[in-house]
């Protein structure tokens, strides 16, 4: 590349960031990616900003750039994309202008790191795990070969693998599914960063292993104190990790709030269709409510509001002009001309509104029965 | 060389076999064990002493945690695993695939036109160099179930309009097509030869949310139109819950819990099938945030004087376990 890398980067300290506060700012972004000729428009116009200490979903279909907006703050962008506007705020910098890997050197991996789906992707099979474990660690942290091994043997004592002095020893097939999953966290942990994005993390492991690798996270949130950025399609997940949630669609975040804002008063349309079609608060011998048709292309510019063509809620000015984000309330955005005090008034699906009582109609018994246990 | 085409009869040859709840039974699997060879002389008992019924006309639920067995049962009802012992009934009559059980090739054919296989990466289950046309239309031609060509099509545009497909899809390839239509073909593929049982195996694990939905819709739809037996397999009890009439729960290669859906979340008995459903997340933020977890340690059973045994605790409720652990399980149904 023709780049040349950053001259004197010079990153705050994670401690000039309070409790709370705004850890990362992201504004307008775009990103765009050439296929073939062709401009696709990955992200667009997405605002959000995250505070630090707590743990942010992004939900959202495949496609909707969830993904693609959470590699932007590390910089693992495909070759073909780039960003084409806006800026994101970390640590006094904009990692906008970051190009080259020495750059990115200074944040990927070290300040925020990333547990991808499946962890074959993050381990390199012929190698023994204490040595990729020893690597980052001595990279990163500059520990000498004794104490990075050291240092590697807590870690994986630390995300709860039993026997951590020989099985540093051993290849990652001869781990299980969720074992792999905790040595990739423990590598993502390995130098103390302040992110922690989670890419569907236990999208490929059993229910049971899932559980366990949730409550692994939240644990070692709360003993590290980082910030979670968790990417996942399942809505059961987001309600039981996040504080936070931010719902993407074609590109573009048209709900975010707390996780009680979007659970119990969800405002978007889109939101109410993802809620209302969950096979889990079905009940049998119902139809579940389904979402039509396919997300817009975005290789075409998209005219008004995306969700409009797949929306039943859908006004006409959906269909000629973009909405903008209307607040619910403090914490509580919604990008739908829904909220608008001209439109009208319109009836959300019943299973708005009334997902606790089925929750605890279905389930109320099997989770106390867990308790008991 | 010119190929003889032999003429099948597959019109109903069977008598309806009633058990004593009065239900037709479809599959009757008994004491079924499948083993595997791994070379050196070892064996992994996948299946270990499985025996379930499947209803017509039910929907049979199949969880459990990946490599607990449920695939490898369910592909020796397709004939496709060894039984190493126990046998296998459909319609009464033995299928199984095992040493001594010889089957004419009429009865293959009519076992395997009857059961058909709903796969769970609609990516990878379909021919890439076929269309859709080919796809969907090899099962006819396998079992020489037309009479014209134009018979044909008119049986494979039916079935395409009835999984919400259009005729102009007909001449295109897999490609083309999202991941949630292509599983709408694989359907196609199976039914279109009218079985009587599908095994669905993990059919909407692979597919996204939005989608989700849509096809248990589908399956939900076929069932009720074509009067279908399903056994669903899934690792995800919320699913299971909404699809099937009854659920078995399988925990290495037994199964350790088998009752009506809403009997099994109300009662759940044996330890395992706790931690199952204690794991399910579920879309509710404040009841997520106040639960606590639940794990499973197989060795709180102590089976050192005493072996499990499946039993049937109440009606339709059967539980693994030895006397001791089946009279606390009543106790605790009874105290409810």
């Amino acid at each position: 590349m023709a780049e040349k890398s950053l001259k004197n980067i010079k990153l705050n300290s994670p401690a000039t960031v309070n409790e709370g506060e705004v850890i990362v700012s992201v504004k307008d972004l775009e990103v765009q990616f050439s296929v073939r000729n062709r401009i696709l428009t990955a992200i667009r116009k997405v605002s959000l900003d995250i505070y630090k200490g707590e743990t942010i979903a992004i939900v959202g279909e495949s496609g909707s750039g969830k993904s693609v907006f959470t590699k932007t703050l590390t910089g693992m962008l495909e070759e073909n994309g780039h960003i084409s506007g806006g800026s994101i705020e970390y640590a006094g910098v904009d990692l906008t202008q970051f190009h080259t890997n020495d750059d990115w050197c200074h944040i990927r991996g070290k300040r925020i790191a990333t547990i991808f789906q499946d962890p074959m992707t993050s381990l390199n099979p012929l190698r023994r795990i204490g040595s990729q474990i020893t690597e980052v660690v001595r990279l990163h942290r500059g520990l000498s070969k004794e104490e990075a091994k050291k240092e590697a043997i807590n870690l994986l004592k630390r995300v709860g693998i039993s026997d951590a002095e020989r099985r540093f020893y051993d290849y990652p097939f001869q781990y299980s599914g969720g074992m792999r999953q905790r040595v990739v966290i423990a590598i993502a942990l390995a130098c103390a960063p302040d992110i922690l994005i989670c890419d569907e993390p236990t999208t490929a492991l059993d229910v049971t292993i899932q559980a366990q690798i949730l409550d692994l996270i939240k644990e070692l949130k709360k003993e590290y104190g980082f910030t979670v950025i968790f990417i996942t399609h399942d809505l059961g997940v987001v309600a039981e990790v996040a504080d936070r949630v931010a719902v993407m669609y074609a590109g573009q975040i048209v709900e975010y709030g707390t996780v009680e804002d979007v659970y119990y008063d969800p405002a978007h349309p889109y939101t109410w269709a993802l809620l209302s079609s969950l096979p889990q608060l079905g009940e049998k011998g119902e139809t579940l409510y389904s979402i039509t048709g396919t997300p817009p292309s975005l290789f075409n510019v998209v005219k008004g509001d995306a969700f409009a063509p797949r929306n039943p809620f859908a006004l006409e000015i959906d269909f000629v002009k973009e909405p903008p984000m209307f607040k619910v309330s403090d914490t509580h955005y919604a990008k739908t001309w829904l909220l608008d005090p001209r439109a009208p008034k319109v009836e959300r699906p019943a299973v708005i509104g009334e997902i606790s009582a089925r929750v605890e109609r279905i389930y109320g018994g099997v989770i106390n029965n867990g308790k008991k246990g | 060389m010119e190929k003889k085409v032999k003429e099948y009869n597959y019109s109903h040859p069977y008598e309806p076999v009633i058990d004593e709840t009065g239900k037709e039974v479809l599959v009757d699997v008994q004491d079924a064990s499948i083993h595997f060879k791994i070379g050196r002389g070892k064996t992994v008992k996948a299946v270990r002493h499985c025996s379930f019924k499947i209803y017509k006309g039910e929907t049979f639920g199949l969880v459990g945690e990946s490599g607990s067995g449920k695939t490898t049962i369910s592909r020796a009802i397709l004939r496709i695993n060894h039984l190493t012992s126990g046998r296998i009934l459909f319609h009464g009559m033995d299928i199984s695939y095992r040493k001594g059980n010889k089957l004419t090739k009429e009865q293959v054919m009519e076992v395997k036109k009857n059961i058909q296989m709903i796969f769970q990466d609609p990516a990878a289950c379909l021919n890439d160099r076929a269309n859709i046309d080919y796809i969907v239309s090899e099962g006819l031609y396998n079992f020489h179930m037309f009479e014209t060509e134009q018979e044909r099509v008119k049986m494979v545009t039916d079935m395409l309009g009835r999984v919400g497909l259009l005729p102009e899809h007909l001449t295109r390839y897999p490609h083309e097509f999202s991941g949630g239509q292509r599983q709408r073909i694989g359907i196609a593929r199976a039914l279109v030869i009218k079985p009587e049982l599908i095994l669905a195996d993990e059919p909407i694990s692979a597919l996204d949310v939005s989608i989700r939905a849509q096809v248990l819709n589908l399956l939900k739809k076929l069932q009720r139109e074509e009067n279908l037996t399903y056994l669903f397999i899934a690792h995800d009890l919320s699913i299971i819950r909404y699809i099937s009439d009854r659920i078995a729960v399988m925990y290495r290669g037994q199964i350790v819990e088998l009752g009506e859906a809403e009997e099994l979340f109300n009662n759940p008995l044996h330890p395992y099938t706790k931690s199952l459903l204690a794991a399910i997340p579920v879309p509710d933020p404040k009841m997520e945030k106040n639960r606590k977890r639940y794990a499973y340690d197989p060795s709180v059973h102590d089976y050192s004087e005493e072996g499990p045994s499946f039993v049937e605790v109440k009606k339709d409720h059967f539980v693994l376990g030895n006397s001791k652990e089946i009279e606390e399980y009543k106790k605790i149904l009874e105290s409810k």
